[in-house]
């Protein structure tokens, strides 16, 4: 028998459980399809979205709206329109597991567009990837603004606001909502944010945008909770502690209802404004809060149920609730439009298929009319930074009930446009 | 003293119990380091990453089986990357978020041994990212210089996480103070107040260089609670202060109300009936005192009324022998008189034995008044027509007055009728007659008789203009040989009273001196009715 050391035999013994894992997690021949079939379909599109744990609940519902999606574009009888085959993988919201999916659609499934992942961190790892094998990555949930920066590639494109985007549009609100305040003395404010690349990406962004506008503000503190934390208390009690007067927050999904939940039972909103610019007003928070939901809270989400009241939101909305015998999360917009951008750019490439760069440049100019569009607004694709430009919508927490199980839902809206953030940063550049 | 000894003891046993408190979290932190380094070695010892750090060339990108294996270690919720030095390798290659190097300069963060690796850092937390610290390991030895290692870059927050059991909110924060001597809050922030102060307890170095930092919080907590503590005593101190104070006050005030009530109380011990007794006084003295005083007047009442009782035994026992031994000899003598007068044949002796007769009379009318004031008749009572009575005897005294120059005058009025013993209402309504006209014997005047009716009572009342009686004479004026007159017997007031009494009534007294009196005489009404009650 071959002597081993301790240390070796615990490398042995991980690696065959990290092997084991990875099994488990993508098993060879049960991956999830939707769409056309293997044989027919024109493009094959890998989409990866966390199915289990806290943001699985983004998942499914991206799953739902990505089979909206094809309904919806089957329906509409246009010419050269793509037949889609969109393969589905669970990330469990880990880097190495979201990696191994994405190789394995573009290398065996032969994908040429991953779409989806809702954590940044992920989508880091997934756009390398995707950088490396030439293929489009089309960004539906996470909103890393560093995405369409420092980790940038031809072939990437988010269909929804990214951080820049929606802090910009949170600090424009502040600046409005917190006007006599500010005209007396600075607003003290303090950060709550997940910590990994989101977290610190949405602070830099709101950060920067407060600069830029000559907001006067100070900060109390800034603190970072793990993704998944199951305790909250010592984080909020020591928001309480730094007394500021608006608690900046940019938890997201099963994170932010264990946070508000946990909140709501200490004096937090009692002493303190509190705001979410980013997923704060994702319907399934106020699903899972019912009627335990603070009012007054300031947030806002990349789509909302009960805004913008147009023909094509309420057709989304409810069709949504048909189907999935529940209403959409925010994810589920975005996987819609994720999957109804592939096929309207690629349409509007003209119809051949494996000619990517044409499709690439169709992606760059592309216009569609998404559910969370008002009316006279339609979203449109940034040359440039492959980033969308859509409408962020700010509301405060108000009794509502037409969305049940929620008790609660948003109103007292304020309305930022693209050409409002994008001025901001324009001005100083 | 019973409270600097509680506090004592309290002192005592919170000191034990967080030492014992201490000593867990201290292991807690080890054991943390303990398993980041037992993941590292996993990560050092799988073959691909061995080889790769000990023999990559420079600038050698890592396999892919290396970069799976170090994205399965990012995988952990503890860590933000993973940093490698091969060997022939100038720099360290960073697989983290660049974000966290802000700001961070490696080569100036201390170097702490910890088991068979180092602690290089921490990069200390800063307003736009959190802390973290690497945790590396050498395949090849650390020391002097390590060719090759391995580092886990480790959030702090999951490090300073195991110490959050020791937060007493408001009272005590755990910190964890690393080598750079900077407090590390359980949430891996660097407190906006981070200067300690002598409450504050330091443990011992978990590992070299790190500690864990109780930091009091006290005052906002446990200063109230002191001051609720002094305050409690400052309260028991002024409450006992203030219980002796009214207690004086009250015991002041009981002696200044109970002592009056005392001299009056052993005044009427000592027979003085007629002085009233100090009755103001609060609550229950007020109502002895108001009790005394009833008692005192009772007393008096009974008194008098017992005096009364026995002047008039005494009165009747003499009456009765005054009687007995004056009336036989008188009517021996009287008789003899008599006899003697009729077989006198000179006027003057027969004149002066007429004189003996009417004297004899007179002293026979005087002991039948005593005998009447002793033992009065039984009042019979009937319908009386107070109005008859009064004209009759006005009719009889007419004569008199008009004798001694007085005027009579009867106001008239409506029939009335008491309920009363006709012969005596007529015997006292008489009497006061004749007491008025005897008052204005020689001077002249009016004596005027009115009657009414008034509730359930009748009212006689004979006044005069004449020189009326003093104040001091007036409650004497009943009492049986009071007389202000020289020839009166002092019976006839007192006679009338006691008859008045008789008939359920009574008689009053008013007068000015030098502007005459008013006597009335009170009876019950007749009120129509067959059970009136039989006086």
């Amino acid at each position: 028998m071959i002597p081993i050391s301790r240390n070796r035999f615990i490398g042995i013994l991980v690696a065959i459980c990290q092997l084991v894992l990875v099994t488990i997690a993508m098993p060879a021949k049960a991956l999830e399809s939707l769409g056309a079939s293997e044989d027919t379909a024109d493009i094959v599109v890998g989409c990866l979205y966390p199915m289990s744990g806290r943001a699985g609940v983004l998942g499914r519902d991206s799953v739902v709206g990505i089979r909206l999606a094809l309904q919806y574009i089957e329906q509409q009888e246009l010419p050269a329109l793509p037949r889609l085959r969109v393969l589905l993988g669970d990330t469990k919201s880990k880097r190495s597991t979201a990696v191994t999916i994405a190789k394995r659609f573009i290398e065996e499934e032969r994908a040429t567009f991953l779409c989806g992942v809702v954590n940044s961190s992920v989508a880091i790892q997934v756009t390398e990837i995707a950088a490396s094998a030439d293929a489009f990555f089309v960004g539906t949930d996470h909103a890393s603004s560093r995405l369409t920066d420092e980790f940038f590639h031809d072939r990437y494109f988010r269909v929804t606001n990214d951080t820049r985007q929606s802090m910009t549009a949170g600090a424009l609100f502040i600046r409005d909502y917190f006007a006599d305040h500010l005209q007396k003395k600075p607003l003290r404010i303090s950060y709550l944010g997940p910590d990994y690349e989101y977290g610190y990406q949405v602070w830099a962004d709101f950060r920067e945008a407060l600069n830029k506008l000559g907001v006067d503000y100070e900060i109390a503190g800034a603190l970072w909770p793990r993704l998944s934390e199951p305790d909250y208390s010592h984080y909020i009690n020591e928001l309480i502690r730094q007394k500021p007067d608006l608690v900046v927050n940019s938890l997201w999904g099963g994170d932010f209802v264990a946070f508000v939940t946990q909140a709501t039972d200490t004096r937090l909103f009692d002493v303190s404004r509190f705001a979410n610019f980013e997923k704060g007003g994702d319907y399934e928070i106020f699903a899972h809060l019912g009627n335990r939901m603070p009012l007054g809270l300031l947030l806002a989400s990349r789509h909302h149920n009960n805004w913008p009241e147009t023909d094509f939101n309420r057709w989304f909305v409810q069709e949504f609730q048909r189907q999935a015998g529940y209403y959409p999360s925010s994810g589920a917009q975005g996987a819609f439009t994720g999957i109804l951008a592939i096929a309207e750019a690629a349409r509007q490439a003209g119809g051949d298929y494996k000619n990517l760069e044409s499709i690439e440049k169709a992606f760059e100019q592309l216009s569609l009319t998404t559910p969370e569009d008002p009316p006279g607004f339609q979203s449109s694709m940034d040359p440039v930074t492959h980033q969308i430009r859509q409408v962020m919508a700010i509301g405060e927490t108000v009794e509502d009930p037409r969305f049940p199980p929620a008790k609660v839902m948003l109103g007292n809206w304020r309305i930022y446009y693209p050409s409002d953030y994008e001025e901001v940063h324009s001005a100083t550049q | 003293m019973y409270d600097t000894q509680y506090v004592k003891a309290l002192e005592k046993v919170t000191e034990s119990r967080t030492n014992a408190r201490l000593a867990g979290a201290e292991n807690l932190l080890r054991t943390f380091l303990q398993e980041r380094i037992y993941e590292l070695e996993a990560l050092a010892d799988i073959p691909e990453v061995f080889e790769w750090l000990t023999t990559a060339s420079p600038s050698e990108e890592p396999s892919a089986e290396v970069m799976t294996q170090l994205r399965q270690a990012l995988d952990s919720p503890h860590l933000y990357g993973v940093v490698v030095k091969p060997s022939r390798f100038e720099v360290p290659l960073w697989y983290l978020t660049q974000t966290l190097l802000d700001q961070v300069a490696l080569d100036q963060l201390p170097l702490t041994p910890f088991a068979n690796g180092e602690i290089i850092g921490p990069a200390l937390p800063t307003e736009s990212r959190p802390g973290w610290f690497i945790l590396r390991l050498s395949p090849t030895g650390l020391n002097p210089t390590p060719e090759a290692w391995v580092g886990l870059v480790v959030r702090l927050a999951s490090l300073t996480d195991q110490v959050k059991d020791l937060s007493l909110t408001g009272l005590q924060s755990p910190l964890v103070v690393t080598p750079q001597d900077v407090p590390i809050t359980a949430v891996g922030n660097i407190p906006e107040d981070s200067s300690s102060s002598a409450k504050d307890i330091d443990s011992n170095d978990f590992i070299e260089g790190w500690h864990i930092r109780l930091q009091w919080l006290g005052d906002p907590l446990l200063g109230p609670l002191e001051s609720a503590r002094f305050g409690l005593i400052f309260l028991a101190s002024g409450a006992a202060l203030a219980v002796i104070l009214l207690s004086r006050h009250l015991s002041r005030r009981l002696e200044k109300q109970v002592t009056p009530l005392i001299e009056g109380a052993d005044r009427v011990a000592g027979g003085d009936f007629d002085t009233p007794l100090h009755t103001e006084g609060t609550a229950e003295i007020g109502y002895l005192a108001f009790a005394l005083e009833r008692m005192r007047l009772r007393l008096r009442r009974l008194v008098k009324s017992m005096v009364d009782v026995e002047r008039r035994a005494i009165l009747g026992q003499f009456s009765a022998g005054v009687a007995h031994e004056i009336r036989n000899p008188l009517a021996t003598i009287k008789t003899t008189i008599q006899a003697l007068s009729r077989k006198e044949s000179d006027p003057k002796r027969q004149k002066l034995m007429e004189s003996v007769d009417h004297e004899i009379d007179r002293v026979n009318d005087v002991v039948q008044l005593l005998l009447d004031y002793a033992r009065p008749r039984e009042a019979k009572a009937n319908k009386v027509n107070i109005i008859d009575v009064v004209e009759t005897v006005k009719i009889l005294a007419d004569a008199v007055a008009h004798r001694h120059g007085i005027e009579l005058v009867q106001v008239e009025h409506e029939p009335v009728y008491a309920w009363a013993d006709s012969a005596q209402v007529r015997q006292i309504v008489m009497n006061l007659v004749m007491n008025a006209i005897q008052a204005m014997e020689g001077i002249g005047g009016r004596v005027t008789i009115r009657t009414k009716q008034q509730g359930l009572a009748v009212y006689v009342s004979v006044s005069d203009n004449g020189p009326g009686v003093s104040a001091d004479h007036l409650s004497h004026l009943t009492e049986p040989f009071f007389t202000t007159k020289t020839n009166g017997t002092g019976l006839g007031l007192a006679i009338c009273r006691q008859l008045a009494q008789a008939n359920q009534g009574n008689l009053r007294f008013q007068s000015v001196s030098g502007e005459g009196l008013k006597v009335t005489l009170k009876l019950p009404l007749y009120l129509n009715n067959e059970n009136q009650e039989t006086v």
